[in-house]
């Protein structure tokens, strides 16, 4: 620049643009700028080692092999058909969501179609059936969106006649989601046909049962997970109410059914129930241990379930329970109509944070022997003398593959707690 | 007083329906007493698959190929009795199971057969279930670095020790650096890949484990003539399948199958030949093919002709060694080891010096 | 007949008391019978199925190896006392990794809320690669980390007594000499004396608003007692880990395995995840007005956080962060998998010869008293936190 003839004071620093930017963010201060340059150049050292790491040295060849197994485990072939069935019902119920809870459900939407898409025209070895499936998820999602109705506006009022002034706001709230009962039907049919299509029925042309120790991999890791939460919430509720209720003996027993559920560690749970459970059962009653490893995950996830409803239950305000007596409303009637949906509405982010915890936790059930995700990766690698030195490729693989679940359902449940305004009351 | 009356006639009533309902609960639970007697040859027919505890984690014994099917040592001899018993040697139901299960496994009766490389002791045979006969013998043994000069178990004082967890190799372990008053540093661990690795690293200078195991994973070592396993063996490991306590039919039937595929061996009958051996003129061949006499199939319940549908399956015992462990699989030496036939029919007397050996059939 | 069913004219269906009795007993029948039905299916099955059980196993040798212990353990003990190694092991692991992840996890809960753009977003980086991997996949991880760490021979060494390579940790450490045990009285008094000053020092503090520096003067209190004590007695004698052997292992010394190590370092990552979540959300939860109103009395930036941010976000922070370290503490349990001889490892190896069922009975309970204990912890505090609010 030029001297100028009078200095003049110096002007304020910038606060805009990028140089403005990283003086507000990263080099505030001498200390600031130390951290920041100190830790640029350890994320950088590491990101160059793994960079190296994972395109140059590492051979990927024990996961591209055998995919499959990866995914859905020793389920027949014949049979993928019909899981890709299963993925179209999902997208069907994502295009529903997407319709109904726009801000909660679009991105996870699009983003389940693209992967569809993505995995639908990679060019790798797969069927053009398949493929054709696959494809189909797009469309799919679309048909949910039109054949859902726009979400009705709550029509002010109309809990008026039915619990007086007081109460209405609270139901209005609640009856988010009770809106679309359209979506609950959706959901429960495709639930049932979801099991229908994975298991078989015998009999039916086309439908041959599965054994269900065949079902491995990561569908195994999420059906795991899905039907312990899904199983849980009921029992959950049941265990709450039982621990809140005035009664004494049933007052116990919950309590100590929930403490001792959440004070074992998960794989002995899972050890006991494989070999006590059974013997509790009439001979002839033979309940594969892939069923067992469902009932324990649930028995599991309920106690933990329990607590949080519970926790959301005492969250509602006292003055909706004395609103509730003093319209004279029954002690029972109070719980199941005002505190009960009310504290269900508060854990609804809690809920899905339980369901990420019990998706990483279904990673145990190798402790008796089933082949879910880890598992698999753990055979490929001991089962082959050529795979015995990657066992790094596979860990890096089952991490990135959990950390994707897992990540996006936190990620969705963020956005849910926006949608209901939980935490904004 | 007066007040406790109010609720005497009430708090009675309910304690009588208490009563009725706790006897209700009661008789509910005589019902339940009567023992059924398992039949376990007519509940597998019944079933139509034979379920077999085993594992998928030991590349020769038990592992899934590329395509998810199950193959191996164990895995084969499972098919061997899936098709004496079913005549199908797809008619199997894997179990895999851990370590720490394969004793309540069995015991519970749960499944029909374990074969996962378990070794026979006296007080698992008390304990577990029966132990049908000896299908494979190992000795545990040390590897170590060339670079150590380590050439015998006794100077192996001081060292870190890795070695798998839940098997006899812990033990036997203990045993002998206990018994030879040796200082070592145990370092257990569950999967075979965190062992090696452990070992390749040198966080451990040793190790133990079966060794035909240890000669596995040698030849699987980038580079195998920098390990030498040492001379000692210092335990005995007869391994073989299991079956659970309580049916002698279904006992001898597994003990049958494994003697006919010894003896298949022995009469140099395979996958590829029976047929002809069948309708040939060897007496003891066409006795254990069926074609003629008996060797005491009908007594058991099996076919006449189940030896024939066994090799078409999956062959002599010969050939499932060769498949899994020998050259078409880890590669582990037979000739002249302790796993080689211990004799060469017709001539019963010269010995091919192993110990594979079984009843006679007849 | 349906006198009976009448008191005082009022049918027993519509009398609250009776009625109340009515449900108590049905629900005690239903769930006694239910527990009473499974306990005698249980131990009928397990005599008719010939399955071993029983506890008569503690007592005869366990023979089996175990490769750390706190107190000196030789395959020639019992089981039971195997058993109690392996609790040791168990909880050395849990205390050690709840005091690291508490820390790391406050660290981090500030740091994700640190000015510095760079540090926030490594720290959010952080929590969401962790919290959403399970945990046995990290500690696969880790044990692969440790393993790269150079081998024994060819390892760190600092100041020659410090070791570090991928078998362990080595450091100097302490051997209790004659005067031990008057000196760990003298400094328990120390600690007790300590506590009280610090008590005092910040009433004072809190009542007359004037600075008197209650942390520096109960540690000066503590330390110089103990310190003094120290040097008159010495009870304390310092074992420098050495190479022995022609293996050239290190022998004496503080020793953390590579396992632990690795598993350490599992559980402390994974769970200081989830606290510097807890920590962000307690400091957060706690109105900006707060330290605005703390500000306007004057109080300086240190005693704001102490007096004002601090002990309001505590209340939130405390209760999710117990069932944080109870759930530390179970996982360890995944221990097996990387080589720590744990409870379940241990038990898992014991299950060759000593019956399984009743091994898994005994760690369950294990298990479960530690997890009471949490539990007491947790109400202790939330009682101690309610009297202050009253």
């Amino acid at each position: 620049m030029t001297a100028r003839a009078a200095p003049a004071p110096l002007p304020p620093a910038t606060t805009v643009g990028l140089q403005g930017w990283l003086r507000q963010n990263l080099f505030s201060s001498w200390g600031s700028s130390a951290v920041t340059i100190v830790l640029a150049v350890v994320l950088s050292w590491v990101v160059v080692n793994l960079g190296a790491w994972v395109f140059v040295e590492a051979d990927w060849t024990v996961i591209i092999s055998r995919v499959p197994l990866y995914i859905v485990g020793l389920y027949p072939y014949e049979g993928y058909w019909r899981l890709c069935i299963c993925l179209l019902l999902i997208s069907v119920l994502l295009g529903m969501s997407w319709r109904a809870w726009p801000n909660a459900a679009r991105r996870f939407a699009f983003a389940f179609g693209v992967i569809m898409l993505f995995v639908g025209v990679f060019p790798h070895e797969m069927a053009p059936d398949h493929r054709a499936l696959l494809l189909l998820n797009l469309p799919f999602i679309g048909l949910g969106y039109v054949l859902t109705p726009r979400p009705a506006e709550t029509s002010p009022g109309r809990f008026e006649a039915m619990a007086g002034s007081a109460l209405a706001p609270a139901l209005e709230r609640v009856a988010i989601f009770s809106t679309p009962r359209r979506m609950v039907i959706a959901a429960l049919v495709a639930l049932v046909l979801t099991m229908i299509l994975i298991l078989g029925i015998a009999g039916v042309p086309g439908l041959d049962p599965v054994n269900p120790q065949d079902l491995g991999g990561l569908m195994i890791n999420l059906l795991l997970a899905f039907f312990g939460i899904v199983c849980s919430l009921p029992i959950g509720v049941g265990l709450a109410l039982g621990r809140r209720s005035n009664l004494p003996i049933l007052k116990v027993a919950c309590v100590i059914f929930i403490e001792v559920i959440r004070g074992v560690p998960l794989i002995t749970l899972l050890f006991m129930s494989r070999h006590i459970l059974p013997l509790t059962f009439p001979e002839d009653l033979n309940i594969d241990r892939v069923y067992l490893a469902g009932i324990t995950i649930t028995i599991f996830s309920s106690a933990y379930m329990a607590e949080n409803v519970r926790g959301g239950m005492a969250a509602v305000q006292a003055g909706q329970t004395e609103a509730a007596q003093a319209l004279g409303l029954r002690g029972w009637q109070t719980t199941l109509l005002i505190t009960l949906p009310q504290g269900l509405r508060n854990i609804i982010p809690a809920i899905v944070g339980q369901f990420i915890s019990l998706f990483k936790d279904t990673s145990l059930v190798y402790f008796i022997g089933m082949l879910d995700l880890v598992e698999m990766g753990r055979v490929s690698v001991q089962g082959n003398q050529e795979f015995i030195d990657n066992g790094r490729e596979v860990y890096l693989f089952i991490a990135l593959v959990f950390w994707v679940f897992c990540f996006s359902m936190s990620f969705i449940s963020r956005r849910i707690e926006g949608v209901l305004g939980v935490g904004r009351r | 007083m007066g007040r406790f009356r109010k609720y005497l006639k009430p708090g009675l009533v309910v304690v009588a329906l208490a009563l009725a309902i706790a006897a209700i609960a009661a008789c509910g639970e005589e019902e339940q007493e009567a023992t059924t007697v398992v039949n376990r040859l007519a509940a597998v027919k019944e079933r139509g698959t034979l379920i077999c505890a085993s594992r998928n984690d030991v590349p020769g014994y038990g592992s899934l190929d590329a395509s998810g099917r199950n193959v191996g040592f164990d895995i084969d001899l499972c098919r061997a009795v899936a098709t004496a018993v079913l005549g199908d040697p797809e008619a199997i139901e894997v179990e895999f199971i851990t370590a720490a299960e394969r004793g309540p496994t069995i015991q519970s009766g749960e499944v029909d057969l374990l074969v996962r490389t378990v070794t026979w002791t006296t007080s698992r045979d008390a304990q577990w279930g029966n132990y049908v006969h000896t299908t494979f013998y190992d000795g545990q043994g040390f590897m170590v670095p060339k670079s150590l000069g380590v050439d015998s178990a006794y100077d192996l004082g001081g060292a870190s020790v890795c070695v798998t967890a839940g098997t006899t190799t812990e033990l036997n372990m203990a045993d002998f650096f206990r018994q030879n008053n040796l200082e070592y540093n145990p370092q257990v661990f569950e999967d075979t890949d965190v062992v090696l690795g452990a070992y390749q690293e040198g966080q451990c200078d040793v190790f133990t484990n079966d060794r035909s195991q240890l000669a596995a994973l040698r030849s699987g070592l980038s580079n195998p003539g920098d390990h030498v396993i040492l001379p000692e063996t210092i335990s005995e490991e007869p391994l073989g399948p299991v079956v659970p306590h309580g049916d002698e039919q279904w006992f001898d039937i597994v003990k049958t199958v494994v003697a006919g595929l010894i003896y298949a061996e022995a009469y140099g009958i395979t996958s590829a030949n029976y047929a002809q051996v069948a309708g040939g003129d060897n007496v003891k061949a066409k006795r254990l093919l069926g074609t003629e006499g008996s060797f005491g199939q009908e007594d058991l319940g099996l076919s006449e002709t189940f030896m024939q549908d066994v090799l078409r399956a999956v062959g002599n015992y010969g050939e499932i060694y060769d498949r899994n462990l020998g050259p078409g699989g880890i590669d582990l030496p037979r000739e002249g080891g302790r796993n080689a036939l211990w004799a060469n029919a017709p001539c019963t007397d010269c010995p091919k010096g192993g110990q594979i050996y079984a009843p006679p059939l007849r | 007949m349906t006198r009976l069913l009448y008191v005082q004219g009022v049918p027993i269906w519509r009398n609250v008391v009776a009625l109340r009795w009515i449900v108590q007993i049905v629900s005690a029948v239903v769930v006694l019978s239910t527990i009473a039905l499974f306990l005698l299916n249980v131990a009928r099955e397990i005599e008719a199925r010939d399955i071993p059980f029983g506890f008569t196993f503690l007592d005869r040798a366990a023979q089996i190896p175990i490769g750390e212990a706190v107190i000196p353990y030789d395959p020639s003990d019992s089981y039971l006392y195997g058993l109690l190694v392996a609790g040791l092991n168990t909880i050395r692991a849990s205390v050690l990794g709840v005091i690291l992840a508490t820390a790391i996890g406050i660290l981090v809960g500030v740091a994700r809320l640190s000015p510095n753009w760079l540090l926030s977003r490594i720290a959010l980086v952080y929590i969401e690669v962790f919290r959403n991997i399970p945990l046995i996949v990290q500690l696969l991880f880790w044990l692969t980390i440790v393993l790269t760490l150079p081998k024994v021979a060819e390892g760190y060494v600092i100041a020659e007594s410090i070791f570090i390579n991928n078998s362990g940790f080595y450091m100097p450490w302490f051997e209790a000499q004659n005067g031990f045990w008057p000196w760990a009285l003298i400094t328990a008094i120390g600690v007790v004396l300590a506590v009280y000053a610090f008590r005092g020092l910040n009433r004072r503090e809190t009542e007359t608003g004037q600075q008197s520096y209650p942390l520096l003067a109960a540690a000066v209190i503590a330390i110089g007692l103990s310190l003094v004590a120290l040097l008159i007695l010495r009870p304390l004698a310092i074992d420098i880990p050495q190479v022995e052997g022609r293996f050239g292992r290190l022998q004496g010394g503080a020793q953390l395995s590579g396992s632990f190590l690795a598993l350490l370092v599992g559980l402390v990552v994974y769970t200081s995840a989830f606290i510097a979540e807890i920590v962000r959300a307690g400091i957060q939860s706690v109105g900006k007005g707060q330290t605005e109103a703390a500000r306007s009395v004057g109080l300086s930036g240190m005693l704001t956080l102490r007096h004002v941010t601090f002990p309001q976000a505590l209340r939130v922070i405390i209760p999710p962060l117990i069932s944080q370290f109870l759930n530390l503490t179970k996982n360890s349990s995944l221990a097996a998998a990387i080589g720590y001889p744990d409870l379940v490892s241990v038990a898992n190896t014991m299950t060759q010869i000593a019956p399984a069922i009743s091994l898994f009975m005994i760690v369950m309970v294990s298990y479960l008293s530690m997890s009471l204990l949490y539990s007491l912890i947790g109400n202790l505090y939330n009682r101690m936190i309610r009297f202050k609010a009253a």
